[in-house]
């Protein structure tokens, strides 16, 4: 082996070792997973108090959340402009407690959280209540009285236990055509609070949550209030407006324990509403925010600001399409137009999704080839001619855009992802390939680079690949040396062995 | 798979990657690349040199001088303009005859000045270069082919392409132009490739797009009948072409006129590898043995071509 060589070689090889020595300490000393985490939707809630102060000093109490079945707490943070804050627990739940000595008007403070739907947390069984915790009776007359013992007679009476009992008093409340009485007590009660003063006659243990339906991009939301009954050691949930039972998956359970959600003393007129933003995000986030958090990833894309990063995201991922090509020149052999062209054509279909992006741009290669015919019939210097060409294109792609949006297609802008130049230069060189060298290489040369772009968007678009690409910058020397290897391959290419069949002897 | 593979190995096919990492990169200079790229500088070193090649009638280089190009073309009957810096025969406008302003190409169709000066100023653009650099077009002499290849080409001039390795010609093999490849003698045009034994200069095979073929389509001539003359001369010329560029890889394309005999038409410093389906010929074999110097070492050209003709023949 000749020295120049084994420097070559070494140069490779330390490339691919000092690649996988980055990957390997980055996922072992610092957590950072190999293979792509899900993705996970978080959401982003933040709780509004609005009150007005009377003059005087102010202290505002809410009830927080906790992480509970389906959902994680990522992050909370309390803002609130001149307040003092404190969060604080109390036996059964948390607090957060805003304070002023001295506030008039309206004030506002801000509750916010960062909550991940997470299919792995189940809280723990809930305590049984305290035997005191009775819930207060409603202040009800005599006559109603007598109309619910009634009702709770007949409970009672067809019902086997506090879960079928329980059934059975919703169904009183929200018949549709209820008995007077009913309808008197609907009317001057809210649901929840009814529903309890109706179990506790029945002595059944029960209890007031309540819950926030989580919908993305919702505003002014407010807590609706549910009902918990305690029966064989668990609580069962129930929606005491429909009858419905079980927690629905979008709910989230809102100071669990409470008993009361907003208190505010020293003001008046307060409010709780809440407004809430859902996001995907990959778990693989929370780790590198913890690793941001302690200062130990410093070589993360993911302190950048979300702009620079969309762009580096975009340009790790063009080595991935160079190997792509490079391997189906060297070792396949097949002919594209245009060297990288595919992979610029990759990196639009990134945008566009493969087989909408294909469409387009056979549709914008075709019917511009068919226009450009028509320039090469008039006397066109090619500068002249290729900016003529860029125009059509521009046209061309407006057309499409409006005439899609015409016929109700969803992804529009699809026209708009493709390089200009890239396609023009594109249409160019097909249509010269086209008189030279006839439609048939024009197709094979299509072809080749239709195929050598779908491969490479294909990889691209793998979570693996992107979530290696993005978190281990050492991927990026390990396709480096592969590069390199392929480089220099001096076997014969696939498609040789087609080629020179007739040399070997056989057909 | 693996035995087409093995297969070739015995044969000593080189293939594309081989000839790219290790015949073109290794053995021609970068910097030489031009000498050979630009058709222009082939010609004016080749006039310094003695090689033989078509005459230079003159150059066009400005778009405004596109204008007086009916004052260049005064008197000529005969004449081809080609692109300095075209490739596989792009660009080249070959012109048999004229009657007043119409000219014949050598096809029989009928172009006027006006088309003429469009074609020209089309070269200048850089529509036939590589990446659309602008170019240069040449004004040269018409080739009259030789005689004896009458019946074997059609409406084109064919040219014989020597592959040249270190001075030494190795391989050769004749291009017949056919209606499909509009006359021009470019392979992968639909020209069609003709094997030629180093020793004699006599048909080995002959292939058009890569298959084997015994009779020319247009003309009906047995292909395996062709015999080149002068045969001695033409590997002496190609031979010569190293010692002209020190390109040690080289192709060298030479034409037999009718009058002149040998002439240079172009060098390519990246010459194709489908002269080995044609002469049914791995390439190294004779590679090797040169580059591992069985080959003796300070020949003329003469003695390179004597060489050729007498030991690596039989390789
Ligand atoms: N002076 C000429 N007279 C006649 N035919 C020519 C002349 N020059 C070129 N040709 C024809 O054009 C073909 C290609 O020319 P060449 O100079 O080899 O350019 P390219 O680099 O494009 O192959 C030749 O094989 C020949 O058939
Ligand atoms: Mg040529």
């Amino acid at each position: 082996m000749s020295s120049s060589r084994l420097v070559f070689l070494l140069i490779v090889l330390s490339l691919f070792i000092g690649g996988m020595a980055q990957i390997l300490h980055r996922h072992f000393t610092l957590g950072v997973p190999l293979i792509p985490s899900e993705q996970r939707q978080v959401w982003f809630i933040d709780a509004n108090i609005d009150f007005d102060a009377i003059k005087g000093s102010v202290v505002a109490s809410l009830a927080l959340p906790e992480t509970q079945t389906g959902y994680t707490l990522l992050r909370e943070d309390l803002i609130s402009p001149g307040f003092g804050v404190s969060v604080i627990s109390t036996q059964n739940h948390r607090r957060a407690e805003w304070t002023i000595a001295e506030a008039r008007g309206p004030q506002k403070l801000y509750y916010k959280i960062q909550v991940a739907a997470d299919n792995h947390i189940v809280s723990p069984p809930a305590p049984p209540p305290p035997q005191d915790a009775a819930n207060p009776p409603l202040f009800i007359d005599d006559a109603l009285q007598q109309a619910i013992d009634q009702i709770v007679l007949e409970a009672t009476k067809k019902s086997a236990g506090p879960l079928s009992f329980t059934r059975q008093i919703i169904k009183f409340l929200t018949r549709d055509s209820p008995e007077q009485n009913v309808e008197l007590l609907r009317a001057s009660f809210d649901s929840g609070d009814l529903l309890i003063t109706f179990l506790t006659q029945g002595n059944i243990i029960s209890r007031r949550v309540y819950g926030l339906e989580l919908e993305d991009g919702r505003r002014r939301q407010r807590l609706k209030d549910y009902v918990e009954v305690y029966a064989d050691e668990k609580w069962y949930f129930f929606d005491p407006r429909t009858g419905e039972e079980g927690k629905p998956e979008n709910l989230l359970l809102w100071g669990q324990g409470a008993t009361s959600i907003l208190d505010v003393t020293g003001g008046r007129n307060s409010k709780l509403t809440f407004s809430i933003l859902r996001q995907e995000q990959n778990a693989l986030r929370s780790v590198l925010t913890q690793l941001d958090d302690l200062g130990q990833d410093r070589f993360s894309i993911y302190r950048l600001p979300l702009e620079d990063q969309a762009l580096l995201k975009g340009m790790f991922l063009i080595p991935i399409g160079a190997i792509v090509i490079v391997f189906l020149r060297v070792i396949v052999g097949i002919r594209t137009s245009g060297t990288f062209m595919p992979v610029l054509l990759a990196v639009a279909f990134i945008q566009t999704e493969l087989a909408p992006g294909l469409i387009s741009f056979v549709l914008i290669v075709g019917t511009g080839l068919f226009v450009r015919s028509y320039l090469s019939r008039i006397n066109l210097l090619l500068v002249p001619r290729i900016s003529a060409t860029i125009i059509v294109v521009i046209g061309l792609t407006i057309l499409f855009t409006l005439l899609s949006q015409q016929m109700g297609f969803e992804n529009i802008q699809n026209f708009a992802f493709f390089p200009l130049i890239i396609m023009s230069w594109t249409i160019e060189r097909m249509s010269i390939l086209w008189e030279e060298e006839g439609p048939k290489e024009v197709l094979i040369q299509s072809l080749g680079s239709l195929a050598a772009a779908s491969l490479a968007y294909t990889l691209m678009a793998t979570p693996i690949v992107r979530h290696l690409s993005f978190n281990f910058l050492g991927f990026q020397p390990i396709l480096l040396s592969f590069i390199l290897l392929m480089g220099q391959y001096t076997g014969y290419r696939l498609t040789e062995l087609r080629r020179f069949r007739f040399l070997t002897g056989d057909k | 798979m693996f035995s087409a593979y093995s297969q070739l190995r015995e044969k000593g096919v080189l293939g594309l990657n081989q000839r790219n990492v290790h015949f073109i990169s290794r053995y021609n200079e970068r910097r030489l690349f031009p000498l050979v790229d630009d058709k222009l500088k082939t010609k004016l070193m080749a006039g310094e040199a003695h090689v033989n090649a078509p005459h230079l009638i003159g150059t066009i280089q400005y778009q405004h001088e596109t204008r007086d190009l009916e004052n260049l073309l005064k008197g000529l009957r005969e004449f081809v303009i080609k692109p300095a810096k075209g490739s596989s025969g792009k660009g080249i406008l070959v012109i048999v005859d004229r009657s007043e302003d119409e000219f014949v190409k050598s096809s029989g169709a009928k172009v006027s000045l006006q088309e003429i000066r469009r074609h020209v100023s089309n070269i200048l653009g850089g529509l036939f270069s590589l990446a659309g650099k602008p170019d240069i077009a040449i004004l040269e002499d018409l080739i009259h082919s030789d005689p004896a290849f009458f019946s074997f080409s059609y409406e084109g001039v064919p040219d014989i392409r020597f592959i040249v390795f270190q001075g030494f010609p190795v391989l050769a093999m004749m291009r017949l132009a056919t209606h499909r490849s509009d006359g021009k003698a470019n392979l992968h045009q639909g020209a069609i490739g003709v094997g030629l034994d180093l020793a004699t200069g006599a048909a080995i095979g002959a292939v058009q797009f890569d298959r084997p073929i015994e009779f020319h389509p247009d003309t009906g001539a047995s292909l395996k009948d062709l015999r080149i003359p002068a045969w001695k001369d033409m590997l002496e010329l190609a031979a010569k072409c190293y010692d002209m560029t020190k390109l040690g890889y080289l192709g060298s394309d030479i034409v037999l006129d009718a009058k002149r005999g040998p002439l240079l038409l172009e060098l390519n410093a990246r010459p194709g590898l489908a002269i080995q389906i044609a002469s049914q010929t791995g390439l190294l074999h004779r590679l090797t043995h040169i580059e591992e110097g069985k080959a003796p070492k300070g020949f003329t050209a003469q003695q390179r071509a004597e060489y050729a003709l007498k030991r690596l023949s039989s390789l």
